[in-house]
């Protein structure tokens, strides 16, 4: 066990890089660390997180859509169709992900349009799963995420006509059904319910070996986080149904 | 190497300083070209702050947004990095709270038996690198609740200054280190669950 000192002196350990201690406060860290192996220790592993991240430092993100973002700021500051056109840039910017954040952030909104619509809660699912890669894996999950807009694509055709906009989007179904597979440790009988649910619409589904998958730490993390998301998408449901 | 985003910036503050006043008298062209010359920067921030292009483009937008509808209140003795940065902080702060998932995989029990319990098959190899390591770091990072996971950002990928960040974020300097001290050891910790778990396996 650690002795009562090292707990003290613990929050200071954890500011351990140029400038986050005052003299006084580096004096103490310094003469508790020389006599304290547990606490040496734990500096160097501090210090090699941070050696690693150095690397994250340096690189610049690019911004993808650089013209794009100047083009849309001068609209939505230059005048009165300013507000109009800077929707339907995000609209198109933000896709998927723009799209479920706009969702969560009106409850009443969604409930009304899952209770008058079985592929609009198909598509909170997968906006969803979107959303929620996006935090927990980005950069490394692009097959994904084109799944994800493949099976968007279809849910779309599948549609009626005017309710989601719908590219025409054939021979989806086999995409969708690798899909709903790779994550469908999420929510365990709710996964399946929803997956025979679509494989009605889509009898193609049920013909595709749903062997594809993730590695096992991403389906690990999408089995926590996506429960969660699916509790609290259906919670949103749930509220709707009870006051329409 | 370290101050390389924050600092390659601070030369080009007195021609942003100028541009803002061109920005005041409704001149256009001056704002264009401000938007042009930090967007970048701007951007770099917010993708630091949430991970995720599209969003980072959206907090950006809102940002030289509100800088062209507050260009009065900017002050030159200030910086005009500091400022526009302080602008990008709160919108990039307000789009996190927004995600209303952060925290739950470390409220949540047994999130490391669970991230790891599959995961034996991960090459070990792999796992060593430094680029892996800095991954996994940030991937925990973007779970953190908003306030540590802003802290944590603006220090340890954006390099900020422990006074840039408490200006950024309108913060005291104290709850700057409450905050990134608790966030470093939350990362730590869900790290050396998910290794030790796979140490095991």
């Amino acid at each position: 066990m650690r002795r009562r000192e090292c707990r003290a002196i613990e929050p200071l350990l954890y500011l351990m890089r140029e400038g986050e201690l005052d003299r006084g406060e580096a004096e103490t860290v310094g003469r508790h660390v020389a006599g304290c192996g547990t606490c040496s220790a734990l500096l160097r592993e501090l210090r090699s997180m941070d050696g690693a991240l150095e690397r994250s430092r340096a690189a610049l993100p690019e911004h993808p859509h650089a013209a794009a973002g100047v083009a849309a700021v001068m609209r939505a500051t230059g005048g009165a169709e300013a507000d109009s056109r800077r929707r339907a840039w995000r609209g198109e910017s933000s896709g998927l992900v723009g799209w479920a954040r706009t969702v969560f952030g009106t409850a009443a909104a969604v409930a009304t349009l899952l209770l008058a619509l079985q592929s609009v809660r198909d598509m909170v699912q997968l906006s969803a799963l979107e959303a929620h890669l996006a935090v927990v894996k980005p950069g490394k999950d692009a097959a994904l995420r084109d799944r994800l807009a493949i099976a968007r694509s279809a849910l779309q055709q599948a549609s009626p006509p005017g309710v989601l906009e719908a590219p025409s989007a054939a021979g989806l179904a086999p995409d969708l059904r690798r899909l709903i597979a790779s994550i469908g440790g999420i929510g365990g009988d709710r996964a399946e319910g929803w997956m025979s649910a679509l494989a009605d619409r889509y009898p193609a589904l049920a013909t595709v070996d749903p062997g594809d998958g993730l590695d096992p730490r991403e389906r690990a993390i999408l089995q926590t986080e996506g429960k969660a998301l699916l509790e609290e998408l259906e919670q949103l449901v749930n509220n709707g149904e009870e006051k329409p | 190497m370290g101050r390389h985003t924050f600092h390659t910036l601070s030369g080009d503050d007195a021609s942003g300083a100028a541009l803002v006043a061109r920005c005041v008298a409704g001149d256009r062209t001056a704002f264009r070209q401000l938007v042009e010359t930090y967007q970048p920067y701007a951007y770099a921030l917010a993708f630091r702050l949430l991970r995720d292009p599209d969003r980072a483009a959206d907090v950006v937008q809102e940002s030289f947004i509100r800088v062209w509808g507050n260009v009065e209140s900017y002050r030159p003795e200030g910086r005009f990095t500091t400022w526009l940065y302080r602008i990008v902080v709160n919108q990039g702060y307000d789009a996190m709270r927004r995600e209303r998932r952060h925290g739950r995989l470390f409220e949540r029990e047994g999130w490391g038996e669970h991230a790891v319990a599959a995961s034996g098959s991960a090459d070990p190899e792999r796992r060593l690198e430094a680029a892996d390591l800095a991954e996994r770091v940030l991937q925990i990072a973007a779970l953190l609740p908003p306030k540590q996971r802003m802290v944590f950002t603006l220090r340890d990928v954006q390099d900020m200054t422990l006074e840039e960040i408490a200006e950024a974020a309108g913060m005291s300097i104290g709850t700057v280190k409450t905050n990134l001290s608790y966030a470093r050891k939350r990362i730590r910790e869900a790290l050396n669950r998910l290794e030790g778990t796979d140490a095991q396996a």
